[in-house]
Parts: C-alpha cells; sequence; structure tokens
C-alpha cells in the first residue's frame, strides 16, 4: 500500500472530533480516515482530549436540577432493547459499490447504500464524468472519474477545494496522488490534474469547504491552541 | 482520574448484562449534568441542550453493550455518543439533517470498520510477536484473547462458551491487552 502523503489539517481533525463541523467536510473526513491510521490515531487522541475535558475536568452543572430527575425516570420506564440486529438486517445489504465506465468501484463506507443520493454520471470535457452527491451541505459534493491519459485545462478555484483520491491516482504540478490523499486546494494554487496512460482515477471532491469552526467546543481548545494547531 | 475510568466501565457493563438500575442512576447522576454544561456551551438553546442530554442518557442506557472495553476508556466511548447526537441536533437546528448521520459517520455505536492494511508478511512477523506475548499472560486471559482475537469469536460467543458473564470476558480482555500493550511498549 502506497503511503498516504495528504492529510486533513489538525484542525480540521479536531473540529471532526469535536463533532462542530460541515456535514460535507465531515463525510470528506470519515472517508479519508478508513484509508489512514495515522488520522485515525490523531482522532483518537482529541476525542480523549475532548472527553477529559467535558467528564473529567468540568464541573457538572445542575446538581439536582428537577428537569433531570425526570428525565431519569422516563428514560428507566424505557425498558426495550432494540433489536440492532433487525435493524441491520432491514437495512442489509447495502449496495456498496458504484459503477462508471463499466467498472465497480467500492465506495467509502459512508456512502455505501447511499446510492440514490448520487449521480446520474454526466461527462465533462477530456474524458472526465462526474455525477453529484447531493447534501444538505452549504458546499458542494461529486465524485469525479478521470479516464486514463485524461487532463483537465489548468484552472484555479474559485474557493477552497478537497479532493480524496478513492481509486487509482493522478498527477499535477506538485506530485502524484494516490488512494487515501486528502488534497486541499483554496484560491492560490493554480494546477492541471491528469491520468497517465492505463490509470485511470476515481475521486471525491468537495468544493468550498468551510474549513475551520471559531465558536463553540473547538474553541475551548484555546488555552491548549500550541499544543493543537501547530 | 484512572479510577473513574474503571468505574464508568463497571457501571456500562452493569447497565448491559443486567440492566442494572442502580448503576444506571449512578451513572446518570455522574455524567448527565456533565453532558448538559457541554450541551449549554454548544448548542445556545436551553431546550436543544436538554434534548440532547436525553438522547445521548437514552442512548446509555439502550446501547451500553456496545461500549467495547478493548477501544478504550468508557469516558471517551460515553464522549462519542453524546457528540454524535450533537452533531446530529446542530444540523436538524440549521435544517441540513439528512443521510449525514453522527452515527454512520463515528460508527461507535456499531461494528468497528477498521481496515488491516499490514502488508501479508508484516503481519506474520506481528502474529509471532502477539503469540509470545499472549503466552506470557495469566491463562485465563491469554485464552480469551486467543478466542477473540486469534479465533475470531465474538466476546459474547466466548462468554457463552466459557459460561461466563459478557462483562468478565470483557474485563479479561481489557486486562490482557493492557499487559501485553505494556510488554509492547517497553
Amino acid at each position: 500500500m502506497t503511503k498516504i502523503a495528504c492529510h486533513p489539517s489538525d484542525e480540521m481533525l479536531a473540529s471532526y472530533a469535536a463533532g462542530e463541523i460541515d456535514g460535507g467536510l465531515a463525510v470528506m473526513i470519515s472517508a479519508h480516515l478508513e484509508f489512514c491510521p495515522h488520522c485515525r490515531a490523531k482522532l483518537a487522541k482529541y476525542e480523549e482530549q475532548y472527553a477529559t475535558q467535558a467528564f473529567v475536568s468540568a464541573a457538572p452543572d445542575n446538581h439536582g436540577d428537577v428537569n433531570l430527575d425526570d428525565m431519569l425516570e422516563q428514560i428507566m420506564a424505557n425498558d426495550s432493547i432494540p433489536e440492532k440486529s433487525v435493524e441491520s438486517l432491514l437495512n442489509a445489504p447495502a449496495d456498496t459499490h458504484i459503477e462508471v465506465a463499466s467498472q465497480q468501484f467500492t465506495l467509502p463506507q459512508i456512502l455505501q447504500g447511499q446510492q440514490q443520493k448520487i449521480g446520474p454520471w454526466s461527462r465533462l470535457p477530456g474524458k472526465i464524468q462526474r455525477a453529484k452527491v447531493s447534501s444538505a451541505s452549504s458546499s458542494k459534493m461529486n465524485l469525479i472519474y478521470m479516464d486514463e491519459s485524461s487532463a483537465l485545462p489548468e484552472h484555479t478555484h474559485q474557493g477552497n477545494e478537497i479532493t480524496l483520491v478513492l481509486a487509482g491516482s493522478f498527477s499535477d504540478e506538485a506530485g502524484t496522488y494516490h488512494p487515501g490523499d486528502f488534497v486541499i486546494q483554496d484560491s492560490q494554487h493554480r494546477h492541471s490534474p491528469r491520468t497517465e496512460a492505463g490509470k485511470d482515477c476515481l475521486c471525491l471532491t468537495l468544493l468550498d469547504a468551510p474549513l475551520h469552526f471559531t465558536s463553540g467546543f473547538a474553541s475551548l481548545l484555546n488555552p491548549f491552541s500550541q499544543l493543537f494547531f501547530r | 482520574m484512572s479510577e473513574d475510568k474503571d468505574v464508568l466501565a463497571e457501571l456500562l457493563f452493569n447497565i448491559a448484562e443486567n440492566r442494572c438500575r442502580d448503576s444506571y442512576q449512578t451513572l446518570f447522576k455522574e455524567i448527565a449534568p456533565r453532558v448538559l454544561s457541554m450541551a449549554r456551551k454548544q448548542l445556545f438553546d436551553e431546550s436543544l441542550a436538554y434534548e440532547m442530554v436525553q438522547e445521548t442518557m437514552l442512548k446509555l442506557w439502550l446501547k451500553a453493550h456496545l461500549y467495547d472495553a478493548s477501544k478504550g476508556a468508557a469516558v471517551n466511548w460515553i464522549f462519542s455518543v453524546a457528540r454524535n447526537v450533537k452533531f446530529d441536533l446542530l444540523r436538524r437546528s440549521k435544517h441540513q439533517q439528512d443521510w449525514i448521520q453522527g452515527d454512520d459517520l463515528w460508527p461507535i455505536l456499531s461494528e468497528d470498520r477498521d481496515i488491516n492494511d499490514n502488508a501479508p508478511e508484516d503481519r506474520e512477523i506481528i502474529s509471532q510477536q502477539l503469540q509470545y506475548q499472549i503466552e506470557q499472560l495469566p491463562i485465563e486471559q491469554a485464552d480469551i484473547v486467543r478466542r477473540v482475537y486469534l479465533h475470531g469469536e465474538s466476546q459474547q460467543e466466548v462468554a457463552d462458551k466459557l459460561e461466563l458473564p459478557l462483562g468478565t470476558v470483557k474485563s479479561r480482555l481489557r486486562l490482557g491487552l493492557k499487559k501485553m500493550k505494556e510488554a509492547l511498549d517497553d
């Protein structure tokens, strides 16, 4: 397995750990984590920090809160244990693959069973196909398939773009990207992606991704920011 | 602090195995007020904050059996449950709720999705080292580690076969893995 060279920023992983993150960006990071043990380990560290902050260091609110006492009674009255196996049997088997250019590709887990949210495929210039992934998010998500020996004209980005390679590889002026690579580009970047002969590429992309949150739980980290956001 | 973590794990085991109401009350009194302060800091809406507490605490009551001590401290798992609830509530409050769900993004309430990406030859070496470490464990821990990690039996299957409570299987597994980790870190 090729080593993954491009990762989400620490700030993105921290926002993801806190759960304060745009849905589209969360999907991109979830898919990257499937490929990347390095980022999974980092994520676990952030989660541990937040957990300690919330449940060990923090003083609790409202001991003896009446609302909470009522809630405790209500919850314990609820004693049916939902059969998880039944739930998953009803949903299963989720469709795990997607077809494009007469090939089957495994989808990231978060997209498995969501085929009705994907597509249809449309052709772009330069032997490239695109399928929109609808997400209730301010950003736009697409699957991009680049056939072998294809190229996009040089372009810049209006906003931020994240490209996650799912299968195959593509190159631009800065290098070659392999499955799991999480390539972040902003309006400063100018590039012309292309694939080589005999090598195609499937990517998941997110346009105009809000990159970080400055409020809420993540901002609680500020006292420790020198540890986290180097 | 490490004692606290063990206490929480024990409470979760008792809830999962025996539907122990006393354990749940203790857990609730410890955790719910803290989820509430976490919720108030982030949701800026009192009724939404209580909803976060309600949904989180209900999941802890109904899904305690999904906590797996071999994957980390109980407090981390409880945080993840609360975080997932919060993610969904934040999206719902912005009318963005759709197929993107917290429990799918962070699948802590379902089976692990770990991908084993070691090369086969590395796996062979790792497996030999692990075999050696397992042999150093007390017999009852070694037995459970072997069954779960080498034979692929589920913790429930092991509990059934050995006629042990699931909690005992989980805690022996946890102790065994902890010892192995310490030995490997040295």
